[in-house]
C-alpha cells in the first residue's frame, strides 16, 4: 500500500516537473535517498532537517507534510488549537475542532509521523482577536490572517517549541501557497543570507500576502513545500497519495470566524450604536446604521435604502458617520494613492523609490474568481518620507 | 451590549486588550522572533546559524505615499499593502493609514 502510494507520488510529481522543469529543478534532487522526489521548496539537498510542521488537517497541509517527508527530513506534526474561548462556542456553531483533528491524525498515521495538539487559543484570543476587534471598532480593517501568521503560527508556537522542544527543530514547515529561495552562500560574516519571499506559482492561490508580516528571523526558520506546485496540482497530488483529505473542501473566509458571519461576530463583540448614513454627493443624511464598524470601505450589502444600489465610500469612526454613495464607480470615486507606514521588512532589501522602479503593490488577496491574470499586483510607484502626520492609523 | 457613542465602545475595547497594545500595538505588524532553539541552516549548507539576529522593527514615523498604476476602490485604513519587485520577491508589508486614501496626486498632501 505505502509503496503503491509512494510510487504514484513520483509518477505525478515527475509529470508536474516535466511540466515545469524550472519550478522543480529535477536533477537537483535525489530519489534514491528519499521515497519519492520532492520540490526543491521543500530543501530536499538540506535533508535531513528536523521540521515541525503545522499540520491544519487540510489538504494543503497534509500534502507538504508528505513532501517534506519526501525530501528526507524528519517531520513532527503540531496541530494547533485555536478557536474560540470556550464560552463563546456557546453562541455559534460547534468549532470544526474535531473533524480537522481526525484528519491531522489519520494524516500523522498514513505517513507514520508523531502529531501533538498544543493549545493555544488564549493566545490567539489574545493576540489575534482582541487586537481585530479594537481595529473594528476604530473603523479600520484588520486582517486576522496576517496577525496569525506573525503572531501565533510563527510567534507563539515558536515561543512554545523554546520552551517544550528546546534545540530540537529546524525548521517550521507550513502548508502556505509561497516560494522561499535560500541562497547557497554566506555573506562575508558567515552569517547566511536572509532567505528572500517571493509569489509562488499560482498567482490565484499566492499566500505571500499573508506572510509579508514575518520578521527576517521568522522568515529563516521556515520552509513552505507547496511553493512551486499550483493549487490543482496539489489536489491532484494529494489523490494520487491516497491522502485522508484529498476530496476535502478549502476552509474559505476570515480563519478565526471559521461558520460564524463577520456581522454576526462584530455584534457579539462590540453590539450597536446608531449613527447616520451620509450622502457623499450631496451631503444629505440619508438613513440610519447600526454601527460604523458594522461597514467596510468598498461594501454594498447591508445598504437597504431606496435609490441604490449604495456603496461605502468612506468613514468617520468618530462621528459615528458612513458615507455612502450611489455614485461608486464614477471618475471621482477613483483611488490611487494612500500613505502607508508601520513598515515591517522581511530583509535588509527596501523598495527602490520613484517611477519606474518596478514596484508592485497588493493590497489584498486575491479572490478565487478572479482569472489568474488579474493576481491583484498593481504597479506603483513609492516615495517616502519622515512624516509625522501619519505616524499611526489613528 | 449596545454603547451610547462610538468612542464609548472603543474605550470598552481597548481597555480590554491595552495590555496587547505594550506588546505588539494595535495594528503594528511586530513579529515574535524565533528563540534560539531554532536555527537556521542555509541551503546545502551543513552549517547552522544563530536565528536570533535582531528583527528590524517597524519605524513608526516613516510613511510613504504609495501611487497606483489603476485606481482600486477597495482601498481602507488598516489594510495591509504589501510590496513587491517586479520580479515578485516581496519587500515586506505596510498598514494604510487612517485619512490616506485619495484619488489624485496632490490628494495626499
Amino acid at each position: 500500500m505505502a509503496i503503491t502510494r509512494s510510487a504514484t507520488l513520483v509518477r505525478h510529481l515527475t509529470d508536474l516537473c516535466d511540466l515545469s522543469a524550472s519550478a522543480f529543478a529535477t536533477k537537483r534532487l535525489t530519489p534514491l535517498r528519499s521515497p519519492c522526489c520532492s520540490p526543491p521548496s521543500a530543501e530536499p539537498e538540506a535533508a535531513p532537517l528536523r521540521v515541525a510542521l503545522l499540520l491544519s488537517g487540510g489538504v494543503d497541509s497534509s500534502l507538504a507534510l508528505n513532501l517534506a517527508c519526501a525530501a528526507g527530513h524528519t517531520v513532527t506534526a503540531f496541530y494547533l488549537q485555536i478557536w474560540f474561548q470556550e464560552d463563546f462556542r456557546n453562541f455559534w456553531d460547534a468549532c470544526p475542532w474535531e473533524d480537522d483533528l481526525a484528519y491531522a491524525r489519520a494524516v500523522c498515521d498514513q505517513a507514520r509521523v508523531q502529531l501533538r495538539v498544543v493549545p493555544l487559543t488564549c493566545h490567539y484570543w489574545d493576540h489575534v482577536v482582541s487586537a481585530c476587534v479594537a481595529d473594528i471598532a476604530a473603523g479600520r480593517t484588520p486582517n486576522p490572517d496576517v496577525l496569525c501568521n506573525s503572531r501565533i503560527k510563527f510567534g507563539a508556537f515558536m515561543e512554545y517549541l523554546h520552551s517544550e522542544h528546546a534545540g530540537q527543530f529546524d525548521r517550521v514547515a507550513s502548508g502556505h501557497y509561497a516560494r522561499l529561495d535560500r541562497w547557497p552562500t554566506h555573506d562575508g560574516t558567515g552569517a547566511a543570507l536572509p532567505p528572500i519571499l517571493r509569489c509562488c506559482a499560482d498567482a490565484v492561490k499566492d499566500q505571500t500576502y499573508f506572510l509579508a508580516a514575518l520578521s527576517p528571523a521568522q522568515l529563516a526558520s521556515a520552509m513552505f513545500p507547496l511553493g512551486a506546485l499550483p493549487k490543482a496540482s496539489v489536489r491532484t497530488l494529494a489523490q494520487a497519495g491516497r491522502l485522508p483529505p484529498a476530496e476535502r473542501k478549502d476552509s474559505q473566509g476570515i480563519c478565526f470566524l471559521g461558520k460564524v458571519k463577520f456581522s454576526e461576530f462584530v455584534a457579539q463583540h462590540l453590539g450597536t450604536c446608531p449613527g447616520s448614513f451620509v450622502d457623499a454627493d450631496t451631503g444629505r443624511r440619508v438613513g440610519t446604521h447600526n454601527g460604523v464598524w458594522f461597514y467596510t470601505i468598498g461594501q454594498r450589502k447591508g445598504i437597504q435604502l431606496s435609490g441604490g444600489p449604495w456603496y461605502v465610500v468612506s468613514k468617520d469612526p468618530g462621528r459615528n458617520l458612513v458615507y455612502i454613495s450611489s455614485a461608486y464607480h464614477a471618475a471621482d470615486k477613483r483611488r490611487s494613492t494612500f500613505r502607508v507606514g508601520l513598515f515591517s521588512w522581511l530583509g535588509d532589501a527596501r523598495p527602490a523609490q520613484g517611477r519606474n522602479s518596478g514596484l508592485r503593490v497588493k493590497v489584498r488577496v486575491a479572490m478565487r474568481h478572479f482569472p489568474p491574470s488579474m493576481a491583484l499586483l498593481t504597479r506603483a510607484s513609492l516615495r517616502c518620507a519622515m512624516d509625522q502626520r501619519h505616524t499611526a492609523p489613528a | 451590549m449596545r454603547w451610547e457613542t462610538p468612542e464609548e465602545a472603543a474605550a470598552a475595547v481597548a481597555g480590554s486588550s491595552s495590555y496587547l497594545d505594550s506588546l505588539y500595538g494595535s495594528v503594528t505588524p511586530q513579529r515574535h522572533d524565533p528563540p534560539p532553539s531554532i536555527q537556521t541552516p542555509a541551503a546545502g549548507v551543513p552549517r547552522r546559524v544563530d536565528a536570533t539576529a535582531p528583527a528590524v522593527r517597524p519605524q513608526g514615523s516613516l510613511s510613504a505615499r504609495v501611487e497606483l498604476d489603476a485606481s482600486d476602490q477597495g482601498l481602507a485604513a488598516g489594510q495591509y499593502a504589501v510590496l513587491y519587485d517586479s520580479h515578485g520577491a516581496c519587500f515586506g508589508c505596510g498598514v494604510i493609514l487612517q485619512g490616506a486614501v485619495g484619488g489624485g496626486d496632490d490628494a495626499m498632501e
